[in-house]
C-alpha cells in the first residue's frame, strides 16, 4: 500500500512536469444575452406644462412585466444557451425586452430579436404625423398628409378633420379594425383668409367620450406661409420636342410659373424667350427646374451642365424624352437599368400613388420595377407595374423621368389631367429645390416666450447674420454641414407675428425672410420618445413579438444561435487541486510506515 | 207593408247607404294619395277605385252577402226576405209573415257600424296624409340632401320668407319667355333664384315700406319706379346667368375689410336702419340650335353612270320648335383652276312629329340634279328653329361623286397634298418593305437586319412629320395655342382624328417591327397605317386641293434656299394674370367662416349686423360667377342664414352648408396640390443613389 501511494505520489508529480495537453471535440453553449430595456414616458405637450402621463403605463410596471418575460425565457433557454444580462462581443445572439434600445452598443453582425412592451394602456387614437409644405404659392390647395394610430379601438370609427380659419376644410373616417394600427389619410384643402395658414388636425371631439385615456394627442397644428416668388423654370429643347412643347404650355398658362425657353430648330438657330441662358452659364442656378426635351441632340457638356446643376444648385431637372434614350449621353445621369420601350394598341392611364393627376399614355418608356433609390410617381397598372414617371436624388438635387413618352397627345383626356399632373410635378420639384437662402424655424408655430431654434441654410459660402423683428440680434452657429447654421431664440410674449430677417453677404448680398407666429393655443404632435424597438429587431436580421408569443421568439433563437461543435485543448494537471491528492498521497504513505514503526 | 217588413226594409236601405258612403269615401282617399302627384291621376284613380268597390260592396246583393257574413245566424234569413220582398219567392202569407218577423228581430239586433266598419278607410287616409307631408315637404328633404356635393338648383324655389326674407319687402318675379317658345308666363314670389329661356322679359315687382327701391342686374343698377299699385316693378332682359340684387333705399354700403371679411360699414344706427336686400341668382338657359342629321343616304355616293333615282331624309330637333328644314347643296364641276361652284336648295316633304320634331323627304335622280362625269355634289341639311334672327344648324356634309374613271370617291376634293404625300410616302415604305421581305431568305441576317433598321429610322420620319403636320408648325404655334381648345374638344372626338391616331399608333407598331427584322408583320401595320390615313383624310368632309391631280412638285428644289439670312427669333410667352377666382373664393371662405366663430348655440350678439353681414357675403358669392351653381347655392344658405340669426341652430345648419358648398367650388378654382418631394434630407438620398450607382460599375 505504501508503495502505491509513493508511486501515485510520484505521478502526480511527473505529470505535472510533463504538462501533457488532451484535444476535446464536443458542443459548446452559445452565449444568449437577454436585456431588458424600458424608457420613461414621453413628454406630452399641454398648454402651460402641465403632463398627464395617464395614457402611459408607469415605467415601473412594464420594467416587472419585461422581468417576467425576461425570466421565462432564461428558463426556456438557459439549457441550451449561456444567458447573459448585456451584449458583449462574444455573444451570439440577443433578445431586447422592453420598448426602447438599450444603451450598450449592437454590433452589425449580431442576430438581435426584441419582445416589446407597449408604453400605452389605451384605448387611445393619437396623431402621429401631421406633414404639410412649409409655402405654397397663391391660389394652390395644400397637401396635407396625417397617420393616426389607433390603441385598443378596435371597432371604432375616427374622424379626422382638418381645419383653416375654423372652417371645416377636410375629412376623413377610419374603422378601427386592429389593436394597434396606423392609418394615413390625405387631404387637398383650400387655404383660407390671408397666410400665413394655421392648419389645425383633429381626430374628433368625441375622443374623451369614447373612453379614452387623453384627448391631448387628439390635435396637432401645421404652418403654412405663402410663397411668394413664382417658380423659375427653364425648358431646354437642343431640338423642338412635341412633349416638352406642350409641358411648357401647360405650365405658361399658369400664372405660378415663369418659364425661359430655348428651342434649337437648327444650328445656332433657335427661338427663345428674353431672358434665357445658356446651360453651362452660372445664372442658370437661377432657376428651380431646368426642363429638357429632345434628348436625343443632347451634349455630353450639355449633361455635365446638368449634372453640375443638381449637384451644385441642388436644384431639379426634368426629363422629357419622346423616343429611346439608351443610345444617347444623357443615359449618363441615369443610374437605373436599361430602360423599355412599349407600345400600346390603346392608350391607358397609369396608376398615381401621391394623389397627383393621371396621365394617359400608349408610348411608354418603362423602367425596371426593383431599382433602389427610385420614387415612383406613376406605373402602368396592372400585374406587371413598371414605373413609368419616377424621380431620383441626384446629388444634392433631383432628377425627373417622364417615361410617358406621347402623353401629350391625350391632353384633353382627364379633364386637362396632363396639365394639372405637370403643373404639380413642377410646383413639387420647384418647391424642393433650396432658395439661395433657406430659413427655418422649428418648431414653426410658438407658445408666447418659448424658445425656437432658427436654421438657416446658404447655397453658396457668405458671412450670416440673423435678427427678429429688426432689433433682436439672433446668434448664430455653423454646423457641421458646410452652409448651415443654427441659433435659439425667444418668441415674443404676445401673441401675434413676427419677422424673422437673414442676411448673407457673399459674392452679392441676399435677404430672406420668414414669418413667425405665436399663439397660445399651439398644438403639435406627441413626439414618439424613441425608435420603435422593432426597428431594431428589422435591422438586425430578428423578429419583434408581443409578450404572449414567446415561442416564436425561442424558435428564432434557436434558428439564429445553435450551438455549435467546437474542438478544445485543455491541460489538466494545470489545476492547483492535484495538489490536495499529491499531498494526501505522501501524507498517507508517511503515516503507514509511521504506524509500522518505519521511519 | 206590416210594421215587420218596414222594419226589415229600413235596415236595409241604411246598410246599403252606409256601404256606398264608405265605398265613395275610400275612392276619394285613394284619389287624394294619387292627387300628391297630379290632380288628373287623383281624379282617374278615384274613379276607378269608385267603379271597381261599388261593384263589389255597395251592390245591394253584396250588402247582403255582407249581413249574412256578419250573422251567420241568421242562415239566409236576409237573402230570402230579399226574394220575398221582390216577389221573386211566393209563399203563404203565414210564412211571409213568420219570416219578416225573424228579419225584423234579426234587423234589430244589427250594428251597421261593426258590419261595415269606417277601419277600412284609416290605413288609405294614413297613406294619402303621408303622400302629402311628403309632398309638401319636399323642399326641406331636398334642400337637406342636396348639401352633400354639388347640386344645382333645378327650379325656382321660393324662400321661406320667415327666415330669409325681411317682412318689409316682397319681390315677385314674372317671367315671361319669348313668344316663340310658345311658353307661358310664370311668376314666382321671393324666389331662391330664378329660371329663364334667353330672351325671356323679366318684370320685377318690389312690395316695400321703404320710400326708394333700387334693382341691380349684372352689374348695372337702376331705381324701381312705383307703379298705381304703390308697389315698385322694373323689367329686365335675361340675356345671360347673372343676378339680380334688390336693395330698399336704406340699405347702407358694405365693403369687404381684408382679413376681417365684409363688414358693415356706416355707423351702428344707420346699420339699425339698414334697408332689405335681396340677391337673386339669375339661371338664363340658352336657346339650342336645332340638331339636325342626313339620315339617308347618310354616306358618300360614287356613280359610274345611269341615272339612278337617289332618296334623301333628314330629322331635325329642336327645344322649342322648328322654323324650316331643307336640304341645301354646292355642286362642283371642273378641275385644277377650272372649278365652278353652283349652289342651290332641294325642298324637303316635311312630316311633323309635333313642333320640335321634323322629318324631312325628298327624292331626285342624277338628271334632276344634272350631275355629269366628274362632278360633284355636296349637300348637307339644314333647319332652323323659331327664334327671330338666325337660328339655324347644318348637318355633316356629304358628296356624290359622278366619276367614269372609278377613282375613289373625293378623290378631289379630299386632303391637302402634305397628307397625300405622307400617305404616299406610307405606301413607298410598304413597297421597299415588301421587296426586303421577298430578298428575306437570300439577304444575311446583318445585312438584313441593316436593312430593316434604316426602313424602321424612315418610318418613324414619317410618323414624326405627319404628326408635326397635324398638330401645326413650330413657328404657329401661339396659333395651334390659341386653338387648343377646339383641338382638344372637337377634333379628338373626330372619327378622323381617331383615324389619324390609329395611323400614327401603327406606323409605330411597324417601327418596332422593322426595328426587329420582322417585316412580314411590319408589313401589316404599315398597310393598317394607309388604310387609316385613307379613312382618315376622305370621311365625311371634303376640303379642296391647292393643285390639280396631275400637277407634280418639284422636289428636286427641295432645300435648295439661301441659309444665310436664317436666324433665331425671340419668343414672347402668354401674359397670364393671376388666379383671381380662387382669391376671391378664399375671400368668400374667409367671410363665412367669420360668420361661423359666432358659437352655433348662442344667438348672434348683433343680429342686425349679422344679417347684414351674411347678406353682402351671399351677393359677393354671386358675384363671383352667377353662373356656378355652387356658389348660388351658398348664397341661397347664407340668406336663409341672414334670417335666421336669431336662430342659432338654424343659423348653423345654413351657414355649415354655405361653406360646404364654397369649399367644393374653391377646391376646382385651386389647382392641384405640389406633388411632394419624399427626400428627408436630399444631400444624403443622393450619396446614397451616387454609392449604388458606383457599386453597379464595379
Amino acid at each position: 500500500m505504501t508503495r502505491l501511494l509513493r508511486v501515485a505520489a510520484i505521478a502526480i508529480a511527473v505529470a505535472g512536469v510533463v504538462d501533457p495537453a488532451i484535444t476535446m471535440s464536443g458542443a459548446t453553449r452559445p452565449r444568449l444575452a437577454v436585456v431588458v430595456s424600458v424608457a420613461e414616458p414621453p413628454d406630452l405637450p399641454l398648454p402651460g406644462g402641465a403632463r398627464s402621463p395617464a395614457a402611459f403605463a408607469p415605467s415601473a410596471l412594464r420594467r416587472g412585466r419585461a422581468g417576467r418575460v425576461r425570466d421565462r425565457l432564461v428558463r426556456s433557454l438557459g439549457a441550451a444557451y449561456e444567458i447573459v444580462p448585456q451584449i458583449a462581443s462574444d455573444t451570439a445572439a440577443a433578445i431586447v425586452i422592453g420598448d426602447t434600445y438599450p444603451d450598450e452598443p449592437v454590433r452589425d453582425s449580431l442576430p438581435v430579436a426584441t419582445v416589446t412592451i407597449a408604453s400605452e394602456t389605451g384605448p387611445n387614437v393619437r396623431i402621429v404625423r401631421v406633414e404639410t409644405p412649409r409655402e405654397v404659392p397663391a391660389a394652390t390647395a395644400i397637401h396635407v398628409d396625417v397617420e393616426v394610430e389607433g390603441l385598443a379601438v378596435v371597432g371604432r370609427t375616427t374622424d379626422v378633420t382638418v381645419r383653416i380659419a375654423g372652417l371645416e376644410v377636410g375629412r376623413a373616417s377610419h374603422r378601427w379594425r386592429a389593436g394597434r394600427e396606423r392609418w394615413r389619410a390625405g387631404f387637398d384643402v383650400v387655404p383660407i383668409g390671408g397666410p400665413p395658414w394655421i392648419v389645425r388636425v383633429e381626430t374628433g371631439s368625441r375622443t374623451v367620450a369614447e373612453g379614452e385615456a387623453t384627448a391631448l394627442d387628439a390635435a396637432a397644428d401645421a404652418f403654412v406661409d405663402l410663397r411668394p416668388n413664382a417658380f423659375r423654370v427653364k425648358v431646354y429643347e437642343p431640338r423642338p420636342s412635341w412633349a416638352t412643347t406642350f409641358v411648357r404650355r401647360a405650365l405658361e398658362a399658369d400664372a405660378r410659373f415663369q418659364i425661359e425657353s430655348v428651342s434649337f430648330s437648327s444650328r445656332g438657330i433657335a427661338a427663345r424667350t428674353r431672358d434665357d441662358v445658356p446651360l453651362n452659364d452660372p445664372r442658370i442656378d437661377a432657376f428651380d427646374v431646368l426642363i429638357v426635351g429632345g434628348l436625343d441632340r443632347l451634349s455630353v457638356a450639355d449633361v455635365r451642365s446638368l449634372d453640375r446643376y443638381m449637384r451644385e444648385r441642388r436644384g431639379a431637372v426634368v426629363l422629357v424624352p419622346d423616343l429611346g434614350i439608351d443610345r444617347w449621353p444623357v443615359r449618363e445621369l441615369l443610374p437605373v437599368a436599361p430602360l423599355t420601350e412599349r407600345l400600346l394598341e390603346r392608350p391607358v392611364k397609369l396608376e398615381t400613388t401621391r394623389g397627383v393627376a393621371s396621365l394617359e399614355v400608349s408610348e411608354l418608356l418603362l423602367l425596371a420595377s426593383p431599382t433602389p433609390g427610385l420614387d415612383v410617381v406613376s406605373s402602368v397598372a396592372g400585374s406587371d407595374p413598371s414605373p413609368v414617371i419616377v424621380s431620383m436624388a441626384h446629388g444634392g438635387g433631383r432628377l425627373f423621368l417622364s417615361g410617358a413618352m406621347d402623353a401629350w397627345r391625350f391632353r384633353a383626356a382627364g379633364g386637362g389631367a396632363f396639365d394639372r399632373f405637370w403643373r404639380a410635378a413642377i410646383a413639387g420639384l420647384a418647391m424642393a429645390a433650396p432658395p439661395p437662402i433657406d430659413v427655418s424655424v422649428e418648431p414653426p408655430l410658438l407658445r408666447p416666450g418659448e424658445r425656437g431654434e432658427l436654421i438657416v441654410r446658404l447655397l453658396e459660402d457668405a458671412a450670416v447674420s440673423a435678427s427678429i423683428d429688426g432689433d433682436q440680434a439672433i446668434r448664430l452657429h455653423p454646423e457641421l454641414e458646410a452652409g448651415v447654421f443654427r441659433g435659439t431664440f425667444r418668441a415674443r410674449r404676445t401673441p401675434g407675428r413676427s419677422t424673422i430677417e437673414v442676411r448673407a453677404a457673399g459674392a452679392e448680398r441676399r435677404t430672406a425672410s420668414r414669418t413667425l407666429l405665436v399663439q397660445p393655443d399651439v398644438r403639435r404632435v406627441t413626439p414618439d420618445a424613441a425608435p420603435a424597438l422593432s426597428m431594431l429587431a428589422s435591422s438586425h436580421r430578428g423578429i419583434d413579438v408581443a409578450p404572449d408569443r414567446i415561442a416564436d421568439l425561442e424558435r428564432f433563437v434557436h434558428g439564429a444561435a445553435a450551438s455549435p461543435r467546437s474542438t478544445v485543448v485543455r491541460h489538466p494537471m494545470r489545476s492547483a487541486w492535484w495538489m490536495i491528492p499529491f499531498a494526501v498521497c505522501l501524507s498517507a504513505e508517511w503515516w503507514m510506515r509511521r504506524r509500522r514503526g518505519l521511519r | 207593408m206590416s210594421p215587420e217588413e218596414r222594419i226589415v226594409a229600413d235596415v236595409m236601405a241604411r246598410a246599403v247607404r252606409r256601404s256606398r258612403l264608405l265605398v265613395v269615401a275610400e275612392a276619394l282617399a285613394w284619389g287624394a294619395v294619387a292627387a300628391a302627384i297630379t290632380t288628373a291621376a287623383g281624379a282617374l284613380i278615384a274613379g276607378a277605385v269608385a267603379v271597381w268597390r261599388w261593384r263589389a260592396v255597395a251592390s245591394r246583393a253584396a250588402v247582403l252577402r255582407a249581413l249574412e257574413r256578419a250573422h251567420p245566424e241568421a242562415r239566409n234569413l236576409f237573402v230570402t226576405v230579399d226574394e220575398l220582398s221582390d216577389d221573386r219567392l211566393i209563399v203563404k202569407p203565414v210564412i211571409r209573415h213568420r219570416v219578416f218577423a225573424d228579419a225584423a228581430a234579426t234587423a234589430r239586433r244589427l250594428d251597421l257600424r261593426t258590419v261595415f266598419p269606417i277601419a277600412r278607410l284609416v290605413p288609405v287616409a294614413f297613406l294619402a296624409c303621408v303622400a302629402w307631408l311628403l309632398v309638401q315637404s319636399v323642399e326641406v328633404w331636398r334642400g337637406a340632401l342636396s348639401r352633400v356635393g354639388s347640386v344645382a338648383l333645378t327650379r325656382s324655389q321660393a324662400l321661406d320668407s320667415s327666415t330669409s326674407s325681411p317682412a318689409r319687402m316682397r319681390v315677385s318675379v314674372a317671367v315671361q319667355p319669348p313668344a316663340y317658345t310658345g311658353l307661358e308666363t310664370r311668376t314666382v314670389v321671393d324666389p331662391q333664384q330664378v329660371e329663364a329661356v334667353e330672351g325671356s322679359a323679366l318684370i320685377v315687382t318690389v312690395e316695400s315700406p321703404d320710400g326708394r327701391v333700387t334693382m341691380e342686374h349684372d352689374g348695372i343698377a337702376h331705381a324701381l319706379a312705383r307703379d298705381p299699385g304703390g308697389a315698385f316693378a322694373g323689367r329686365v332682359q335675361a340675356t345671360k346667368t347673372g343676378y339680380l340684387l334688390v336693395t330698399s333705399d336704406n340699405a347702407p354700403g358694405l365693403q369687404a375689410d381684408g382679413a376681417r371679411g365684409f363688414q358693415p360699414s356706416g355707423n351702428p344706427a344707420a346699420n339699425r336702419d339698414a334697408g332689405a336686400r335681396r340677391m337673386i341668382p339669375l339661371v338664363v338657359s340658352p336657346d339650342a340650335l336645332p340638331a339636325v342629321r342626313v339620315i339617308a343616304p347618310g354616306r358618300d355616293l360614287v356613280y359610274f353612270g345611269g341615272n339612278p333615282r337617289i332618296a334623301f331624309e333628314a330629322r331635325a330637333t329642336d327645344d322649342f320648335g322648328l322654323r324650316s328644314l331643307t336640304l341645301r347643296y354646292t355642286k362642283v364641276s371642273g378641275s385644277g383652276e377650272q372649278f365652278k361652284f353652283a349652289e342651290g336648295e332641294i325642298p324637303l316633304t316635311v312630316a311633323s312629329a309635333g313642333a320640335r320634331e321634323w322629318m324631312g323627304r325628298a327624292s331626285r335622280s342624277l338628271a334632276d340634279l344634272r350631275l355629269k362625269d366628274g362632278d360633284i355634289f355636296v349637300y348637307r341639311a339644314v333647319a332652323a328653329d323659331a327664334r327671330p334672327g338666325d337660328g339655324s344648324a347644318s348637318s355633316d356634309a356629304f358628296f356624290i361623286e359622278i366619276s367614269k374613271l372609278g377613282g375613289a370617291a373625293g378623290d378631289a376634293f379630299t386632303l391637302p397634298e402634305e397628307e397625300t404625300r405622307y400617305a404616299l410616302s406610307q405606301q413607298m415604305l410598304i413597297i421597299r418593305t415588301e421587296r426586303l421581305h421577298q430578298r428575306r431568305a437570300s439577304t444575311t441576317q446583318g445585312d438584313l437586319a441593316e436593312a430593316a433598321l434604316n426602313l424602321a429610322v424612315e418610318q418613324r420620319m414619317i410618323r414624326a412629320e405627319l404628326v408635326f403636320m397635324l398638330g401645326g408648325e413650330v413657328e404657329s404655334e401661339e396659333v395651334e395655342a390659341a386653338q387648343s381648345t377646339e383641338l382638344q374638344e372637337g377634333r379628338l372626338q373626330n372619327r378622323g382624328q381617331r383615324d389619324l391616331r390609329a395611323a400614327t399608333i401603327a406606323m409605330s407598331q411597324a417601327e418596332k417591327q422593322l426595328t426587329a427584322a420582322n417585316t412580314g408583320e411590319a408589313l401589316t401595320a404599315e398597310r393598317a397605317a394607309v388604310a387609316a390615313l385613307q379613312r382618315a383624310f376622305s370621311r365625311d368632309r371634303y376640303i379642296l386641293r391647292a393643285l390639280a391631280t396631275r400637277s407634280r412638285l418639284d422636289l428636286a428644289r427641295r432645300l435648295t434656299g439661301s441659309l444665310s439670312e436664317a436666324t433665331g427669333s425671340r419668343r414672347y410667352p402668354p401674359l397670364v394674370p393671376a388666379n383671381r377666382r380662387a382669391a376671391l373664393l378664399q375671400d368668400l371662405l374667409s367671410g363665412i367662416a367669420g360668420l361661423l366663430h359666432v358659437a352655433p348655440d348662442e344667438p348672434a350678439r348683433r343680429p342686425g349686423a349679422f344679417r347684414q353681414r351674411a347678406l353682402v357675403i351671399a351677393e359677393e358669392a354671386v358675384r363671383i360667377e352667377p353662373a356656378a351653381p355652387l356658389l348660388r347655392q351658398a348664397a341661397a344658405e347664407l340668406q336663409r342664414a341672414a334670417g335666421a340669426a336669431d336662430d342659432p341652430a338654424g343659423r348653423s345648419r345654413a351657414l355649415t352648408a354655405a361653406a360646404t358648398s364654397a369649399s367644393y367650388e374653391a377646391r376646382r378654382a385651386h389647382a392641384d396640390a405640389a406633388l411632394a418631394s419624399p427626400a428627408i434630407v436630399p444631400a444624403l438620398s443622393g450619396a446614397f443613389a451616387d454609392a449604388l450607382a458606383s457599386g453597379r460599375r464595379r
